[in-house]
């Protein structure tokens, strides 16, 4: 297997996770009907972990958790940061 | 494990592929008008690695790997192009990526609206209040 190829696979099976992840972070539960919120997006995310699984192997999916989980905390952190300042600024 | 090589042009390919497909994603995602539901899901999941994707991209090749790259400069290109518009302005901040809260135009601004009509909303300089013309 060449280098460049194991590189390619890693960086996009991660780059799917960072976008995937993001996205995730982004939704907000809905109070009404968490559970459907909940299964709703392990659906898609089974579906999206089968895909790479299929094109590439196990090994990436790794990669895709991790860059997923990655992304997920970061922009969900973000999101507390500036509800926290503008609370502040804004009281 | 059995491989398939690709050509520089056709990874370049795939990646500017996935560029637009991101980009187009996070345009989508930032006009979204209510709560994220099952079909919206399906629709990421379509976009992001769908059919299309599965048929464009033989298995075990480097193009589904150029066009993750691609979707991820694409998709967080916006965003990062977004946070340089709004900090570059002075009519946003932080705050409209949590709510979308901005300044009220200031007098004898000109906000065109988008029905074809050539109708324009015109800040009225007398009683500050939008009016159309």
């Amino acid at each position: 297997m060449h280098f460049s190829h194991t590189i390619i696979g890693i960086l996009g099976s991660a780059c799917i996770g960072f976008v995937w992840g993001w996205l995730m972070g982004k939704l907000k539960t809905n109070l009404h009907s968490p559970y459907i919120t909940i299964l709703s997006v392990l659906f898609a995310t089974s579906i999206i972990s089968a895909q790479i699984l299929l094109i590439f192997d196990w090994t990436r999916l790794l990669y895709f958790y991790g860059a997923a989980l990655f992304a997920w905390f970061v922009h969900v952190e973000l999101q507390r940061l500036l509800l926290n300042s503008k609370t502040v600024s804004n009281p | 494990m059995d491989t398939q090589t690709a050509s520089t042009v056709q990874l370049i390919g795939a990646g500017c592929f996935g560029a637009i497909i991101g980009w187009y994603v996070y345009y989508i995602n930032r006009y979204r008008k209510s709560d994220v539901q099952l079909s919206d899901l399906v629709t990421v999941i379509g976009t992001i690695g769908g059919g299309a994707v599965l048929t464009l991209f033989p298995a075990k090749s480097d193009l589904f790997g150029a066009y993750g790259i691609g979707l991820a400069v694409g998709f967080f290109g916006y965003f990062i192009v977004l946070v340089i518009l709004v900090a570059e302005s002075q009519n946003f901040d932080g705050d409209w990526f949590l709510d979308g809260r901005r300044k009220m135009p200031g007098k004898n601004t000109v906000i065109p609206t988008n029905d074809n009509t050539g109708h324009a909303m015109v800040i009225n300089d007398d009683t500050g209040k939008l009016d159309i013309h």
